[in-house]
């Protein structure tokens, strides 16, 4: 009998997580990579913004995200208040091979970060890690630039290869604030086992 | 069976009532005791009852209730309890989730919002994520005992162990059912300790004889009882395999609780009413692996009548429907010191609450006490017939199956389980065994077949009990001192043998190897039944095929509710762009754009507004922000909310206009108009038009002060002022007394814009596109001008005004700023005359102002001053009237200002009061007598090339006259 975790009582939290990052970053891509596990070389450049759900499991911990995947077109900058107020994660996405769109990720961290919400959970994403070879933001300079803007995460992701991927959603989801457990039903988690001894024999016939 | 003499003898149990008898002996018994209501209620058996029954009355209803049949599936006439609690158990079933099932979604999905999910995980079968872990042997053994201990001649053992099966498999559940295990008197009834003794010493006895055997069979382990559970005479213990808690299969601390039905005590009411225990159910709740089983030992309600087998429905159903087994619940548990290793065991305590319901498997069984509906005389005869004469005992009888088959077409259990009027949802084994009551104690002779057997019905009625006691008659003989005597009362009360002993079951996962009864037991007027089953028992992979499975699940939920999102998306006729190209100051462009939406399936009619705002948090969840986020150069959007078909374009105006600091400052330095457009409807998709266009820059309008090139004279003043202020000179303005009352519009804001930059010679596009002629001169202006005044002579004047308003209202700093530089001049307000106060005022715009600022503002003033003229029966209403528009015109907005509106009023009117004796209005006033004589030959003698120096001639040029 293996040691379910049935019983325990699983918590659920709802987050609005939103994208940012500028055009071409590849912020639809990484959505749709978790979402979907689907790439596309020619993937539209969003228009106002997309959304989508995705519920994720960390332990005993339910997530659904409600995913805002914002436009990086600087058309559509002035949407964006709307899609991070509120916010509970925000990943900056930025294409490893454009110093532009590392130079815009700044700029989304400093209006973040501006727009004070100290509980928003801030995760840097270096995306495009499947063209190392181009590459003209180094892992340092990003990992430095984090770690000072004490950002909660920063990976090296890849939409194409998937990459870090999953890795990035669930960090994300594991750095949530859990919410207040529902007021355990009645029952709750059994087996309290009273006798170590007795959990032993189990424990030990349960091999056989 | 097929032999025309037993037909025949089934017949005559089929064909019953002869009515001579039934109503004849009604009428000759009909004596005081014997009212019928006692005896109804109470003592079911008795002959006399159902003589009584047996009046008109009761034959009508029989007739129109025909008897069921094991053939016939027409649901009966039910009472109401039985109907009632066939509802519960329907909607109990109409959830139709399998038990585990419930378990799992107890365990895993106990948020509110796991309401979708839940109902897809019931959708999906339990072998999906459970397995069956392993197989447990289970036995149910119930024995009515008639009250009486057990004792060492008596051997247990087939009864507990044979089950008849070629394989001998090793039992891992004995559930053992009692029923009278106390004689049920009602002294007794109510003494426990002797109660619990009588328990204990069967536990003993079951045990030693399970561990007897095992031991010799080599059977490791042996056997503990894990829990028990007496409601007085019927009693539940069970045994299970030591190994099967030692390997972890059980687990959970079983849990017990009794339902009582019998008769009330007569004290308490309701569901508080307390029942004094002789009937009822007793019932315990084990697990192993995943799998629950639900035991419940009943002893239902007696009687022999027809209608009697409805309160055994209504019993059946009240002990489903009352069993709750809550984990908390530790007293009902019954205590285990006295067996071997129970007390060592640690449980893990039940997760939740269960009901009957919520087992996977459940087993009904006791003395149900369901008789057959066949005159009791008749099925006596059939079966004396088909006895040995000689010896009258039951192994004659039961030698073939023959001759007790044909009778299980009458029995009640049979009929009302097939008629859906008890435990809906059981099954039962095909019953190969004769009748298991009733014996005459110590014997396998059905009682009433013997000596007795002519004896008449109503012989019986001369016994000298009491009512009550008559009342409990049934119940109530005492085992223990059984006498002779009782046994010729036995004997005499003829009861008709019936297969009150079953068993029954519920749960896919059980399956029946054998079902029988115990003819070698004498114990008691009962034989015991057994049946063995067999149950797969399932274990929940929570953390791998469960969760997998959960995973899957959520994905498709998540993928359900991106695809609702966008189930609808507008279109976008026109094209997510909106294009207002160049916007010129004061200057309206409309845009139009289109656009339509889809068919979906909320109907025809979709609503829409136009916002600049998204949705925030859940798709669904719109954001109703009240604050308006529209750029404040968005002027028009026609109309911003409405109601249309879908399938039908949409056609909305959208218009851009720059006009004044504010929405000069929100296009910001870049000059560019950028905003998007929500197009936003329920059940839609959001939809995005990126409005764009450029604000073309105006070299006047909204330039600061200080970038415009000053005029000639007077120094420093920005030829725009000094033009628009000599022009008003020129044409008479001081004459007019409405040129800062009128409200305007913007078209004439437009106008007056155009016209002043015109007189300025600068060119916007505007203006030439409404004049065809791109040349400007500042003489064709003014010749314009004058034509244009000599028609509307007014209008002309009123734009002039109107331009020198919007010239300061478009200033992107306001000419007094906040108005903080005036705070001082407030001090010591009162001990001051309008002179002082007007002196300091000069002296803080003296000092303040930067030089431009300053001189456009003595400047302006000086000619205002002049406007409103003095001791003129229209200075008055002048006064109001240009106060009120240059207190907006020189100060920041509202909101932004220092000081009330009201106070502003009053610092320009104290800058133009009469009493200041400042330079420039002394030299407006000189300007002014000389405009009022020469004003149109002056125009027409200029030439300027450029509009600034040109207006800056003129003025010079008329001073220097
Ligand atoms: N090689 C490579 N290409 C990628 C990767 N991620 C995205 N792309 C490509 O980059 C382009 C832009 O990706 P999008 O996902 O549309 O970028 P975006 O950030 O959503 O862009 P906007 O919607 O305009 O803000 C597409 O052609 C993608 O195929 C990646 O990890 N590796
Ligand atoms: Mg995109």
């Amino acid at each position: 009998m293996s040691n379910s975790s049935h019983g325990a009582q699983q918590s659920q939290t709802q987050a609005k997580l939103v994208l940012l990052g500028d055009m071409g970053a590849g912020k639809s891509s990484l959505v749709l990579r978790f979402v979907k596990g689907q790439f596309f070389e020619h993937q539209e450049s969003t228009i106002g913004a997309a959304f989508m759900t995705q519920t994720v499991t960390v332990d005993d911990h339910v997530v659904k995200f409600e995913i805002w995947d914002t436009a990086g077109q600087e058309r559509y900058h002035s949407l964006a208040p709307m899609y991070y107020r509120g916010a509970a994660a925000a990943i900056i996405v930025y294409d490893m091979q454009s110093q532009q769109s590392w130079q815009r990720a700044k700029s989304w961290v400093r209006e973040l970060q501006r727009q004070g919400n100290a509980n928003l959970v801030i995760a840097l994403a270096g995306n495009k890690s499947d063209c190392k070879d181009m590459r003209k933001v180094s892992k340092e300079e990003a990992e430095a630039y984090a770690e000072e803007q004490k950002l909660s995460i920063f990976l090296e992701t890849s939409a194409k290869s998937g990459e870090c991927v999953n890795d990035l959603f669930y960090s994300i989801a594991n750095k949530l604030p859990k919410q207040a457990r529902a007021t355990p039903q009645e029952g709750g988690r059994g087996g309290v086992v009273l006798d170590a001894n007795a959990g032993q024999n189990r424990q030990k016939s349960q091999c056989c | 069976m097929n032999s025309s003499s037993k037909s025949s003898s089934l017949r005559k149990v089929e064909f019953p009532s002869s009515s001579s008898r039934g109503g004849g002996a009604f009428a000759s018994s009909s004596s005081p005791q014997n009212s019928c209501s006692s005896w109804e209620t109470f003592d079911d058996d008795d002959v006399h009852c159902n003589d009584e029954n047996d009046d008109d009355d009761a034959r009508a209803r029989r007739s129109v209730r025909r008897r069921p049949s094991l053939a016939d599936a027409q649901p009966s006439n039910r009472d109401r309890t039985t109907e009632e609690n066939n509802n519960a158990e329907k909607s109990a079933s109409a959830r139709n989730h399998h038990p585990i099932s419930e378990d799992v979604a107890f365990a895993r999905m106990n948020k509110p919002n796991d309401v979708r999910l839940r109902n897809l995980f019931f959708q999906r079968d339990v072998s999906v994520y459970s397995s069956v872990a392993e197989t447990a042997r289970i036995r149910a053994n119930t024995f009515n005992a008639n009250g009486k201990k057990p004792n060492e001649k008596l051997d247990i053992r087939d009864w507990l162990m044979n089950d008849d099966g070629d394989d001998d498999a090793v039992v891992d559940v004995y559930a053992v059912g009692f029923q009278e295990i106390v004689p049920l008197q009602v002294q007794k009834v109510l003494k426990v300790q002797d109660v619990e003794r009588d328990a204990r010493m069967w536990d003993e006895k079951i045990l030693r004889c399970l561990n007897s055997v095992s031991a010799r069979n080599g059977v490791g382990g042996g056997y503990v009882k894990i829990t028990s559970v007496q409601l007085v005479g019927v009693y539940l213990t069970i045994f299970v395999r030591e190994e099967l808690i030692r390997k972890g299969s059980i687990r959970e601390r079983p849990i017990a609780t009794k339902v009582a039905t019998g008769f009330s005590l007569g004290f308490g009411t309701g569901s508080m009413n307390v029942k004094l225990g002789n009937k009822g159910g007793c019932c315990a709740l084990i697990k192993i692996r995943d799998t629950t089983i639900a035991f419940v030992c009943a002893h239902l309600a007696a009687g022999s009548k027809e209608e009697d087998a409805k309160r055994r429905n209504a019993d059946a159903a009240e002990i489903l429907q009352k069993c709750v087994f809550a984990p908390d619940e530790d007293e009902q548990g019954e205590d285990e010191r006295d067996f071997r290793s129970s007390n060592s065991i640690r449980w893990e305590k039940p997760s939740r609450t269960r009901t009957i319901h919520d087992a996977t498997v459940s087993i009904f069984f006791g003395d149900l006490n369901y008789r057959l509906n066949a005159p009791k005389d008749d099925v006596l005869e059939h079966v004396r017939l088909k006895s040995n004469e000689a010896e009258l005992n039951a192994s004659s009888f039961r030698a073939s199956a023959s001759n007790y088959i044909p009778l299980l077409k009458h029995d009640q259990l049979l009929n009302e389980m097939q008629s859906g009027n008890v435990l809906p949802g059981y099954r039962e084994g095909s019953i190969e065994f004769p009748m298991t009551y009733k014996f005459k104690p110590g014997t396998s002779r059905y009682s009433g077949i013997g000596r007795a057997a002519t004896s008449s019905s109503k012989d019986n009625i001369n016994n000298n009990e009491s009512d009550y006691e008559n009342d409990f008659n049934d119940e109530f003989d005492d085992g223990e001192s059984n006498s002779t005597k009782a046994d010729d009362k036995e004997e005499k009360k003829k009861r008709a043998p019936a297969w009150c002993d079953r068993v029954l079951w519920k749960g896919d996962d059980l399956h029946l190897l054998g079902y029988r009864d115990h003819d070698e037991i004498y114990h008691s007027d009962h034989k015991p039944v057994s049946a063995t089953f067999e149950l797969k028992c399932r274990t929940v992979d929570y953390n791998g095929r469960l969760e997998r499975m959960l995973t899957d699940l959520q994905r498709k939920l998540d993928a359900e509710e991106t695809n609702r999102a966008h189930a609808t998306k507008v279109v976008l006729e026109s094209g997510t762009m909106c294009d207002f190209g160049e916007v010129h100051y004061c200057e309206r462009v409309t845009r139009r754009i289109q656009f339509k939406f889809p068919r979906n399936n909320h109907g025809n009619a979709v609503s829409f507004t136009l916002g600049f705002h998204g949705r925030g948090g859940s798709y669904d969840d719109l954001v109703n922000d009240t604050e308006d986020d529209a750029p404040k150069w968005v002027r028009d959007i026609t109309p911003a909310k409405a109601t249309v078909s879908a399938e039908t374009s949409v056609f909305v105006d959208i218009s851009a206009f720059v006009g004044g600091a504010g929405t000069i400052r929100s296009v910001g330095a870049s000059n560019s108009l950028d905003a998007v457009l929500v197009i936003r409807a329920e059940h839609c998709q959001d939809a995005y038009i990126a409005l764009t266009g450029v604000y073309a820059q105006n070299p006047i309008f909204g330039a600061p002060l200080r970038s415009l090139p000053p005029s000639v004279f007077p120094p420093d003043v920005p030829s725009v002022i000094s033009t628009l202020i000599d022009s008003l000179f020129a044409f008479g303005s001081i004459s007019k007394n409405d040129l800062f009352t009128q409200k305007s519009s913007e078209k004439e804001r437009m106008n007056a814009v155009n016209n002043c930059l015109r007189l300025c010679g600068v060119s916007q596009s505007a203006f030439n596109d409404m004049h065809s002629s791109s040349s400007s001169s500042l003489l064709d202006d003014f010749t314009a001008l004058s034509v244009m005044s000599s028609s509307k002579p007014s209008s002309s004047v009123v734009e002039l005004a109107l331009a020198l308003l919007e010239f300061f209202h478009a200033l992107p700093e306001p000419l007094f700023g906040d108005g903080s530089l005036f705070t001082g001049c407030f001090r010591d307000e009162e001990y001051m005359d309008e002179a002082a106060r007007k002196q300091r005022l000069e002296n803080v715009l003296r000092q303040s102002l930067e030089k431009t600022a300053y001189a456009s503002a003595t400047y302006t003033l000086a000619f205002l001053t002049n406007y409103v003229g003095r001791n003129s029966p229209s200075s008055s209403t002048r006064l109001e009237s240009v106060c009120r528009a240059f207190a907006n015109a020189w100060f920041s907005k509202a909101d932004a200002s220092t000081f009330s509106l009201v106070r502003r009023q009053e610092i320009v009117k104290c800058l133009l009061s009469s009493s200041g004796n400042t330079a420039a209005t002394t030299h407006h006033q000189q300007l002014n007598d000389l405009f009022s004589t020469t004003n149109s030959t002056t125009t027409t003698n200029s030439n300027p090339t450029n509009s600034a120096a040109g207006a800056a001639k003129v003025t010079r040029s008329l001073l220097d006259l």
